[in-house]
C-alpha cells in the first residue's frame, strides 16, 4: 500500500467510480451498455488477448470497432431505447456485419501497419548510421584519433547489456580504417 | 679537443683563405707563425683591417680551456712596450679543426725567441744584457701590472720574444690564451703553486709573477731551465729540502748582484720575497740585501713514513698528500701526534693539527677529510689537497671549470667543499689577501648549490658562478666556443646554418652556464625547463630563456634560429588537439620565423588562452564522439531486433490511425445521423 496521500485519493476515488458511478450508468445506460457490448466482441476479446501494456492493439480495433458501433447506438437513443430495441437491432444481420467489419479493418490496420513499419525502419536505420559516421568522421578530422579513445573510454561503461562483442570490433575496425585515411590526407596536405 | 700544437707546423696551408675576426681583423690561415707559438696556442699572421701595416698576430687558443677574456680590456690600456699586448678577442671559423675556436689578436715582435724551447740550452747571457733587456723593463710591467690588479703568470723564457729583429729589447708573450700558469712548467712556479694541478694554480698575485722572473732570469743566466731533467715531484722535494734559491741555484757560478736579485725573487717566504718595488729599487741601481730564505724547523728526530724520514712538517705534509691512503694509519694511531709533541714545542702547531682532527659533528668525518685538514694543519702555505684534488685557494674555481667533465674531480670537489675543507685552510692562515678572502666567500657561497640537483644548479652552475671565462660546455656547442651569454644565440644560429638542425636549446651545462649569466632574468623559466612530466614545457621554457637573451642582450634578429626552432617545436604544435588550432599556430609560427623575434615564437605556441579553449573544445568533442558511439550501439541494437521495434511501433501506428480515423467518422456519423 502506498504511503503518499496524493495515490491514496486517487485510487479511493477510482473505488468512487468502480463501486458507485458505473452501477448507476450502467442502471440508466443499461439498453446502450448492452449494445455497446454485444457489438464491441471484437475489441472485449482483443483487449484480453493484447498482453502489451498499453493494450495498442485492442485500442486499434476498439476505436474502429466503436466507429462501427456508434450509428447503431445513435438509432437506439433517437428510437426505441430498450433491451427490446437493442434486440432489434442486434438481430438485423447488417448491423452486426457492419460492427465486426469495423472491428475487422482494425486488425487489418494492425497486421499491415508491422510490415510498412519494418520498411520504414530500415531506411530510418541506414540515414542514421550514414549520419553518425560522418559525425564521427568530422570529429576524427578536427579532433585526430584521440577522440576516438578518449571517447571509448566515456562510452565504454555505457554499452548496452547484451551487446555482442564481435558487433562492436567490427565498428572499431571500421573507424580505424577511416581515421588512417583521414590522417593519410592531413599529412599529404 | 686541444689544439694540435703541430698543427701551424706540419700542414698550416691546407685550409687556406683569411677568416675573419668581429670585422675588424683579418687572420691569414696562409701566415702561420710556428716561432711564436704560445702553448697551448697555435700563432698566424693577421692584419688589422684599419691599418695594415701593423704587424699582428693571432693566437687561435684551445677551445677546451677558458682564455682570459676579461683581462683583455685592461691589458690593452696599460701602456707598455715589455708586452705583446692583447688587441682583442673574438671568435672565429677554424677550418684546420672544423671548428670554431677562440682567437686573441697581439702585436707581432719583429725579433724571435729568446729561448727556443725549454728543452734545448742556449748561450748563456751577460747579466748587463739580462738587467737592461728584462729585468728593468719587466720590473715596470709588474709593477704596472699589480696597478691594475692584473698578474701575468706566464712567465718564463721560451715565452720571452726580442721585440726588434736587432734583438735589443725584449718583451713578455700572452697570457690571455689560456689559464693563468697552466703551460708553466712547475720549476717557474713557486712551491705552492707547483703543488697545485696546472689548471688549479689560479692568478695568484705580482709575487707569483715575480718568482717566475726569478727562475726566468736564472734560465737565461745559466743557458738552460735549472733542474732540468728532473721529475715534477722530485722538483718540489728539491725546493722544499733546500729552498728554492738554493736548489735552483745549486752550483751555478753568478755575479753577486744577479744572487742578491735572484735570492730576492725566489724567497719561498711569500711575505720576504721581493715585491715590484724591491725589483724597481734593484734595478734603480740601489742594491739591498734580501734575507735569507727562513730555514724551515726541523723536529728532534725523523718521522718515518712509508720508508722514509721526513724532519720538517712541510716536507711531511708533503709525503702524505703524495701518498694519501697511507697517510691514515699515522694520523689515526697518534704517532704523527707523539712526534709532533716530542720534536717540535710548538703548541700552535699541535693545537692546529688536533684542530684538523676533530671538527663540526654536522661534517662527515672521513678518511679523505681527516688526512686534507691535516695536511693543511702540517703546511698552512700548501695548496688544498683531496686526494688528486689539489689547488691554490685561487684556483679551486678554475680547478673545477677545467675538469667540470670529469666525474673523479667533480666528486672530489664536492667533498672539498661539502666538508668545508677551504674554511679550514682559511683558518690556519696568519694573514689573507683580499684576493683570498673574495674567493673564500665565493667558495661558501657555492657550498649551498653543490648538491642541488635542478637545472640551472649543481656543480655545473658553481663552475660557472667561480669561472666567468670558462666557455659553455653543453655538448650542443661542441664545435664552438660560447663564453659569454651574448653569443649563445649567434652560436646557435651558426649550428642551425651549417648542420640545418637543432640537437638541443638548453642543457644542463646550457642552465647552468646562463643562470650564472643572468640568474634574475632566467630564474622561474628554468624551474619550467626542468620540468620531466611534460616536455612541451621543458622546450617551451628553453625558448622562453633564449627569447630573453634575445630581448636583454643579443636585440637582433635571428631568422635561422627561429626556423630551427619551429622545426623543434613541431611536437608542441601537436599539444593542441583541434586540426584547424594546429594549422593556425603553425601559421603563427611561420610569420613569427619571418620576423625572426624568439619571444613571438612563444606567443605563437604558447598562448594559454589558446591551450584552454582547446582543452576544453577537445572534451566537448569526446562527449560529442561518445554520445556518437552509444547512438551506433543503439542503432546496432535496433538493426538487430528490428522485426520487434517494427511490430510494437506498427502497433503504436495502428492504434494512432484507428484512433484518428475514428474520430473523423464518429463526426460525421453524428452529423449524418443528427441532420439527415
Amino acid at each position: 500500500m502506498s504511503d503518499d496521500p496524493g495515490a491514496q485519493n486517487v485510487t479511493r476515488g477510482r473505488a468512487v467510480i468502480a463501486w458507485v458511478v458505473a452501477p448507476l450508468v450502467g442502471i440508466a445506460f443499461f439498453p446502450t451498455i448492452l449494445l455497446l457490448v454485444i457489438g464491441m466482441a471484437p475489441s472485449i476479446v482483443a483487449f484480453i488477448i493484447d498482453k502489451r501494456p498499453r493494450k495498442v492493439t485492442a485500442r486499434a480495433i476498439g476505436y474502429l470497432n466503436f466507429a462501427g458501433a456508434l450509428p447503431y447506438a445513435i438509432k437506439l437513443w433517437t428510437g426505441q431505447n430498450t433491451i427490446t430495441g437493442v434486440m432489434e437491432l442486434v438481430l438485423e444481420p447488417s448491423a452486426l456485419m457492419i460492427m465486426y467489419s469495423a472491428a475487422a479493418v482494425g486488425w487489418t490496420l494492425n497486421f499491415i501497419m508491422a510490415p510498412i513499419m519494418s520498411a520504414y525502419l530500415a531506411v530510418q536505420h541506414e540515414s542514421k548510421a550514414r549520419s553518425i559516421g560522418s559525425r564521427q568522421e568530422e570529429l576524427i578530422k578536427e579532433w585526430g584519433s584521440d577522440v576516438k579513445g578518449q571517447a571509448a573510454v566515456q562510452a565504454a561503461p555505457q554499452q548496452p547489456v547484451g551487446q555482442a562483442p564481435a558487433e562492436n570490433g567490427e565498428g572499431l575496425e571500421g573507424d580505424a580504417g577511416t581515421e588512417e585515411a583521414i590522417e593519410e590526407e592531413e599529412e599529404a596536405t | 679537443m686541444a689544439l694540435n700544437l703541430a698543427g701551424s707546423n706540419d700542414d698550416p696551408s691546407s685550409a687556406g683563405g683569411t677568416v675573419p675576426l668581429k670585422g675588424r681583423f683579418t687572420i691569414d690561415l696562409d701566415g702561420a707563425l710556428p716561432t711564436y707559438d704560445v702553448a697551448p696556442s697555435v700563432a698566424f699572421s693577421a692584419t688589422m683591417t684599419s691599418d695594415r701595416s701593423r704587424p699582428l698576430m693571432a693566437l687561435v687558443c684551445d677551445p677546451q680551456l677558458p682564455l682570459r677574456a676579461d683581462k683583455v680590456m685592461p691589458l690593452r690600456g696599460i701602456e707598455t712596450r715589455t708586452l705583446l699586448k692583447p688587441h682583442d678577442w673574438g671568435v672565429i671559423d677554424w677550418p684546420v679543426e672544423n671548428r670554431r675556436c677562440p682567437a686573441v689578436i697581439v702585436d707581432r715582435p719583429a725579433g724571435g725567441r729568446v729561448m727556443a724551447s725549454l728543452d734545448t740550452t742556449m748561450r748563456p747571457m751577460h747579466e748587463d744584457a739580462v738587467s737592461r733587456m728584462l729585468i728593468r723593463p719587466a720590473a715596470e710591467l709588474l709593477e704596472q701590472l699589480a696597478n691594475n690588479n692584473l698578474t701575468h703568470r706566464a712567465i718564463r723564457p721560451d715565452n720571452l720574444f726580442y721585440v726588434d729583429a736587432e734583438q735589443s729589447r725584449m718583451a713578455l708573450g700572452d697570457c690571455i690564451s689560456a689559464p693563468p700558469a697552466v703551460a708553466q712548467p712547475l720549476v717557474f712556479e713557486t712551491i705552492e703553486s707547483g703543488m697545485a694541478l696546472p689548471a688549479g694554480r689560479g692568478d695568484g698575485s705580482s709575487l707569483n709573477d715575480l718568482y717566475s722572473l726569478g727562475v726566468t732570469i736564472l734560465t737565461l743566466l745559466i743557458g738552460h731551465v735549472p733542474l732540468a731533467g728532473m721529475t715534477d715531484d722530485e722538483v718540489i722535494i728539491e725546493k722544499l729540502t733546500h729552498g728554492s734559491y738554493n736548489g735552483l741555484v745549486g752550483r751555478e757560478r753568478l755575479s753577486l748582484t744577479m744572487m742578491e736579485v735572484l735570492r730576492g725573487l725566489l724567497n719561498d717566504d711569500p711575505k720576504e720575497r721581493w715585491t715590484v718595488s724591491d725589483l724597481m729599487y734593484w734595478s734603480n741601481g740601489r742594491r739591498q740585501n734580501p734575507k735569507p730564505a727562513a730555514i724551515p724547523r726541523k723536529a728532534n728526530r725523523p718521522f718515518v713514513f712509508d720508508g722514509n724520514e721526513y724532519q720538517t712538517t712541510r716536507d711531511l705534509s708533503n709525503a702524505f698528500a703524495n701518498n694519501w691512503d697511507a697517510a691514515v694509519g699515522p694520523i689515526k694511531d697518534g704517532s704523527l701526534n707523539v712526534w709532533l709533541r716530542r720534536g717540535f714545542s710548538d703548541e700552535e702547531l699541535i693545537e692546529s693539527v688536533n684542530d684538523a682532527m676533530t671538527g663540526p659533528v654536522s661534517i662527515e668525518r672521513s678518511d679523505d677529510w681527516l688526512v686534507s685538514r691535516v695536511c693543511i694543519a702540517l703546511d698552512p702555505q700548501a695548496p688544498i689537497r683531496y686526494r688528486e684534488l689539489r689547488a691554490t685557494v685561487e684556483g679551486l674555481g678554475l680547478l673545477i671549470g677545467a675538469y667540470i667533465d670529469d666525474e673523479d674531480m667533480r666528486d672530489l670537489f664536492a667533498k672539498t667543499l661539502r666538508e668545508q675543507i677551504p674554511a679550514f685552510w682559511q683558518k690556519n692562515q696568519r694573514r689573507l689577501t683580499e684576493a683570498q678572502e673574495k674567493f673564500l666567500g665565493e667558495y661558501d657561497r657555492a657550498r649551498s648549490n653543490v648538491d642541488r640537483i635542478g637545472l640551472g644548479l649543481g656543480l655545473e652552475r658553481v663552475a660557472y658562478d667561480l669561472n666567468p671565462n670558462l666557455p659553455c660546455k653543453s655538448p650542443i656547442f661542441e664545435s664552438d666556443y660560447v663564453a659569454e651569454a651574448s653569443a649563445y644565440l649567434p652560436a646557435l644560429e651558426h649550428i642551425a646554418v651549417t648542420t640545418g638542425e637543432l640537437k638541443g636549446l638548453v642543457d644542463r651545462n646550457g642552465a647552468a652556464f646562463l643562470a650564472s649569466k643572468m640568474a634574475r632574468q632566467v630564474t622561474a623559466d628554468l624551474r619550467d625547463l626542468d620540468n620531466k612530466v611534460d616536455p612541451h614545457v621543458s622546450l617551451i621554457a628553453s625558448v622562453k630563456i633564449l627569447s630573453t637573451i634575445q630581448d636583454r642582450i643579443s636585440k637582433r634578429e635571428y631568422v635561422d634560429l627561429c626556423a630551427a626552432i619551429s622545426t623543434l617545436l613541431e611536437p608542441s604544435i601537436k599539444r593542441f588537439h583541434s586540426r584547424t588550432v594546429r594549422k593556425r599556430v603553425r601559421e603563427g609560427l611561420k610569420k613569427a620565423t619571418r620576423g625572426g623575434r624568439l619571444s613571438r615564437l612563444v606567443e605563437a605556441v604558447n598562448d594559454p588562452r589558446d591551450v584552454a579553449a582547446d582543452t576544453r573544445a577537445f572534451q566537448q568533442a569526446v562527449a560529442v564522439y561518445a554520445r556518437t558511439v552509444m547512438e551506433d550501439q543503439r542503432l546496432e541494437y535496433e538493426k538487430t531486433h528490428r522485426d520487434y521495434f517494427a511490430r510494437e511501433m506498427g502497433a503504436q501506428m495502428s492504434s494512432t490511425v484507428s484512433g484518428f480515423i475514428t474520430c473523423v467518422a464518429s463526426v460525421l456519423i453524428f452529423l449524418a445521423m443528427m441532420f439527415f
